[in-house]
C-alpha cells in the first residue's frame, strides 16, 4: 500500500473548540491513497465530521497540515476535482431539482455546452425519477434529496469524493444504488472518504477504515487483513469424549499449513491460510477421530472491532 | 466573479411572491405615494431625499443580498454554504458576485423608482421631476455599487448584529432629515427635547458623511472648485466594505453537520 500515491496527507492535525477546551481532533496524522475507499468510524462526537470539515476547508484547524493531491485543501484546482455529499441535504428549497443541478454545474465551472447532457446523465445515474426533476426541492422526500445529492456529486466526474452518512434516509433501493456507485468509483480509481454508521456497508466497499476515538485515530484496519482473519475455524468437541491432545492438533495444522491457536474447554481454534483448506480440515479431524460436534467459521467484522474498542473505554474519551 | 452566484442571487429574489411584492412596493408604491403629495419646498426636499437617498437604496440592496452570507440553511432562507464552498469558488469571488448582483438589483429598481415617480408627476401635470440625465444615471449606478457593498458587509455579520446595524442605519437615514426640519424653532420652548433630537440629527449626519457611501457626480464635476476627495472617500468606503466582508467570510467556519 505504501508505494501507492498519496491523495490526502494529514499531519498532526489539531482542531479545538471553545478556546481550546474541547479538542475535537487531537494530533491526527493519516495518509489516504489514491483510488482507495477510506472509511471513518466512530460514535457521534468522535471527530469524524470535524475531520471532514477540515478536509473540505469548512473548518480551520488550529495546527497541523493537510495536503490533497500535494496542494493545500483550499486550492481551487483541488476543489474542482472533488465532490461532497453532506449529511443533511438541505438544498435551496425554492429551486427545482433540475435548476439545482444547473446551479451546481455552473458552480463547478464545467463547460456550458455539456450542461444538459451532464445533468441528465447524473440524474439518471442517481435514479431520480424524471417526473421529479422539475418539481421544487421542498417537495422532495429525504430519499429523493439523497439521490439529488448523489447526482450533484457526479457532475464534475470527481477524482476525490467526500460522503458523510450517505445512506441515512435511503430506502433499500437507494442503499443498493449507493453501494453500486461506490463500487463503480472504486473501479474507476476514484478516492472516496466515507463517514458512516452503517458498518456492514463500510465492510463491503472500503479498502481501509479508521476508528476515531476522542479526536484521535485509534486504529486503522485494512479490510484485506480483516478478510484473512475471517479464516478462523472453530471446532466444538463433544463434552462426553476426552479432548484430543495438543500434539495431534498441531500435527493436523502442520499438514494444512494452518495455525493451531489453542484449546479452550471443548473448543479448538485454527487459522487457515486458504479457504479451500476448510473441507480438508474437516476430513482430517474425522480421520483422526476427533469427537467433533460442530464446526463453524468465526466472523470478525468492523462491528466487533468497534464494540471491542468501545468496551475498552468510551470512544469519545 | 462567479456568474452562477451572481445569476442565482438575482433569480432567488424572484422566486417567491412575498419578495416580489416587497420589490414592487419599493419600486412602484413608494414613488406613486410620494408623487401624490403636493411637493412644495421643504416637503419636496424631505420626500425626495427618501426616494433618492440612502433609505430605499439600502432597503433594496439588503433585500437582494438576503440569501444570507452569515446564515446557512438552518435559518431556512439562507444558502447551503457548506456545499457551495466545497465547489471551486473562493470566498472573495462569492462576496464580489453577491455585491454585483445586489448592485444591479438596486440600480434597476431605483431607476424604475425614478421613472415611476416622473410619470406619476407628469400624469398629474406637476413640474417636480427627478433628473434622468447622464450625471444622475451615473451617480445612481455608482451609488448602487456602494450601497450594495455596505449591505454585503452588513450581511456578513452574524444575523442579529447585522439586522440591528441595518435597522439603525435605516432609522438614521429617515429620522435625521425629518428631525432636522421639524425641530427648528423649538429651541426656546422645549430645550431638553431640542438638544436630544439635535444629538440624533448629529449622529445621522455623521453616518451620512462617513457610512453612507453615496456620491453626486454632478456636484463633484460641476462645482466651482473641483476636489478629488469625494471620489476618494467614495471608493475607499466601498473597497473597505468589500474587504471587511471578505475577511469576515474567510474567518467563518461552517459546521455543516448543524446546517
Amino acid at each position: 500500500m505504501s508505494e501507492r500515491e498519496i491523495c490526502i496527507k494529514i499531519a498532526n492535525l489539531v482542531k479545538s473548540y471553545g478556546r481550546g477546551r474541547v479538542r475535537a481532533l487531537d494530533d491526527v496524522s493519516l495518509d489516504i491513497y489514491e483510488g482507495e475507499v477510506f472509511g471513518l468510524i466512530g460514535p457521534n462526537g468522535a471527530g469524524k465530521t470535524t475531520l471532514m470539515g477540515c478536509l473540505l476547508t469548512l473548518l480551520r484547524p488550529n495546527s497541523g497540515e493537510i495536503r490533497i493531491f500535494g496542494k493545500p485543501p483550499d486550492d481551487l484546482q483541488v476543489k474542482a476535482q472533488s465532490a461532497f455529499l453532506p449529511e443533511r441535504p438541505n438544498f435551496d428549497t425554492w429551486m427545482s431539482g433540475y435548476q439545482f443541478m444547473k446551479y451546481q454545474h455552473m458552480l463547478a465551472k464545467l463547460p456550458g455546452s455539456a450542461m444538459k447532457q451532464d445533468i441528465e446523465s447524473a440524474l439518471a445515474t442517481a435514479e431520480l425519477d424524471p417526473s421529479a426533476w422539475n418539481k421544487r426541492i421542498k417537495k422532495y422526500s429525504r430519499g429523493m434529496l439523497q439521490r439529488l445529492g448523489l447526482a450533484q456529486m457526479l457532475l464534475a466526474k470527481p477524482r476525490l469524493c467526500f460522503l458523510d452518512e450517505p445512506g441515512s434516509g435511503m430506502d433499500p433501493l437507494g442503499a443498493n444504488l449507493l453501494r453500486n456507485l461506490l463500487l463503480a468509483w472504486k473501479k474507476q480509481k476514484v478516492t472516496v472518504v466515507l463517514n458512516s454508521h452503517h458498518l456492514d456497508e463500510l465492510e463491503r466497499v472500503c479498502d481501509r477504515v479508521a476508528f476515531i476515538k476522542g479526536g484521535r485515530i485509534h486504529q486503522i484496519e485494512e479490510m484485506s487483513s480483516l478478510a484473512a482473519e475471517q479464516l478462523l475455524i472453530v471446532v466444538k468437541c463433544s463434552s462426553s469424549a476426552a479432548p484430543p491432545p495438543d500434539s495431534l492438533l498441531r500435527e493436523l495444522a502442520a499438514l494444512l499449513d494452518a495455525e493451531f491457536l489453542g484449546v479452550t474447554e471443548e473448543t479448538i481454534r485454527f487459522r487457515l491460510s486458504k479457504t479451500a483448506d476448510k473441507m480438508q480440515l474437516v476430513r482430517l479431524l474425522v480421520e483422526k477421530q476427533v469427537p467433533v460436534e460442530e464446526i463453524f467459521q468465526e466472523r470478525k467484522g468492523l462491528e466487533d472491532i468497534f464494540i471491542s474498542i468501545h468496551r475498552d473505554g468510551d470512544l469519545r474519551s | 466573479m462567479s456568474y452562477a452566484v451572481f445569476l442565482y442571487t438575482l433569480i432567488a429574489k424572484f422566486s417567491n411572491p412575498a419578495s416580489i411584492l416587497g420589490l414592487l412596493f419599493l419600486a412602484f408604491v413608494i414613488p406613486v405615494m410620494i408623487s401624490s403629495v403636493a411637493l412644495d419646498g421643504r416637503t419636496a426636499d424631505l420626500l425626495l431625499s427618501v426616494l433618492n437617498g440612502p433609505t430605499i437604496a439600502m432597503a433594496i440592496s439588503y433585500s437582494f443580498i438576503q440569501d444570507n452570507i452569515a446564515n446557512t440553511r438552518q435559518m431556512n432562507d439562507g444558502e447551503y454554504l457548506s456545499l457551495l464552498f466545497s465547489r471551486p469558488l473562493s470566498r472573495a469571488e462569492y462576496i464580489v458576485s453577491k455585491w454585483l448582483a445586489g448592485a444591479l438589483g438596486v440600480f434597476c429598481i431605483m431607476l424604475i423608482n425614478i421613472l415611476v415617480f416622473n410619470i406619476a408627476q407628469l400624469i398629474q401635470s406637476r413640474s417636480t421631476l427627478l433628473g434622468l440625465d447622464f450625471w444622475s444615471i451615473s451617480s445612481l449606478a455608482l451609488n448602487a455599487l456602494s450601497y450594495a457593498a455596505l449591505m454585503v458587509l452588513i450581511r456578513s455579520f452574524p444575523m442579529r448584529l447585522g439586522m440591528t446595524i441595518f435597522v439603525i442605519l435605516l432609522y438614521a437615514s429617515l429620522f435625521g432629515p425629518a428631525l432636522n426640519f421639524s425641530i427648528n424653532g423649538y429651541e426656546s420652548s422645549l430645550p431638553l427635547a431640542y438638544y436630544f433630537f439635535q444629538t440624533i440629527v448629529f449622529i445621522s449626519n455623521v453616518l451620512q458623511q462617513f457610512v453612507y457611501p453615496g456620491i453626486d457626480l454632478y456636484e463633484v464635476f460641476n462645482s466651482t472648485r473641483f476636489s478629488i476627495l469625494p471620489l476618494v472617500a467614495y471608493a475607499s468606503n466601498m473597497l473597505l466594505y468589500l474587504f471587511f466582508a471578505t475577511v469576515l467570510l474567510n474567518r467563518r467556519e461552517f459546521s455543516y453537520g448543524e446546517d
